[in-house]
């Protein structure tokens, strides 16, 4: 091939290449707007005396990210309860950040009271999982870090 | 300025891609739900240099644009033909519960269960 004909060929496919990102990034977008946008929040609690991170691995029964190591706890404010829809001072979630800690890790709620989470920021998260399965929808994540002064015993 | 040709031509012919899928796409109307992977996206974005749209108002959306903008308020159908019994009795029990829906501000808007949330239907 003629060098001219070479780079054509290569530009033709880059640019081609480009399109289709570009028609895949609209996609993603297209069904997040469609309503599927939901609130989540991640929960960090870290030991004072060492300040190690508590980490858990997810069980293999999990339908959405089986088996995966992640961080302290991750999960939804529920609809289903009255409290986990308050937005002041991000109270739904803390709420549910002490039930859904009882719940994965067996830490009961006692040593997880609302008044020491830390807020720290909101993210806009989208991963995909296995298959059908996968956060591709999208989460407004709210971080909040356990911030305690003593450990809580594990 | 020899260093600058290649570049030059590779962005005419770059140009020239878009309008000859223009010219031969006849599905430059459908909604933006509907278009398939390979279809220019370019020509449906009125800010791409490629788009039809380029020097048009902004007042010149489709209606079917519009569709898009009014369908993000309202709740899709529950995916209740989505067949779980494979996976683990508990966590199956686990995708019944409800997701609190919000706009991109955190405002809340609706509900709906755990199993249409995290379904990846991007295609």
């Amino acid at each position: 091939m003629a060098p001219r004909t070479r780079r054509l060929v290569r530009t033709l496919i880059f640019f081609d290449f480009w399109l289709y990102a570009d028609s895949l990034a609209g996609h993603l977008m297209v069904n997040i707007n469609q309503g599927l946008l939901h609130r989540a929040f991640s929960a960090f609690i870290f030991r004072p005396s060492d300040a190690k991170l508590l980490l858990q691995q997810r069980a293999s029964e999990k339908i959405t990210f089986p088996d995966m190591w992640t961080n302290t706890c991750c999960s939804h404010p529920l609809d289903d309860f009255p409290i986990e829809k308050v937005e002041e001072e991000q109270l739904g979630v803390r709420v549910a950040a002490s039930r859904k800690l009882e719940h994965e890790l067996g830490i009961p709620k006692s040593q997880t009271p609302i008044g020491e989470f830390q807020y720290l920021t909101k993210i806009h998260y989208l991963a995909p999982s296995d298959g059908i399965w996968g956060e591709h929808e999208g989460m407004l994540e709210t971080e909040i870090c356990h911030a305690s002064r003593s450990d809580i015993p594990i | 300025m020899s260093f600058v040709r290649p570049f030059l031509g590779n962005m005419i012919f770059a140009v020239r891609t878009g309008l000859t899928r223009l010219l031969f796409s006849s599905r430059t109307t459908s909604s933006p739900g509907l278009k398939p992977p390979f279809v220019s996206a370019a020509l449906y974005n009125p800010r791409s240099p490629c788009s039809p749209f380029l020097f048009s108002k902004p007042t010149s959306r489709t209606k079917s644009d519009m569709a898009a903008v009014s369908v993000a308020k309202t709740v899709p159908p529950e995916l209740a033909t989505i067949d779980l019994s494979d996976y683990d009795p508990e966590q199956s029990k686990l995708m019944e519960e409800r997701c609190i829906l919000v706009d991109a501000q955190d405002k809340a808007y609706g509900a709906k269960d755990k199993k249409t949330c995290a379904h990846a239907n991007i295609f």
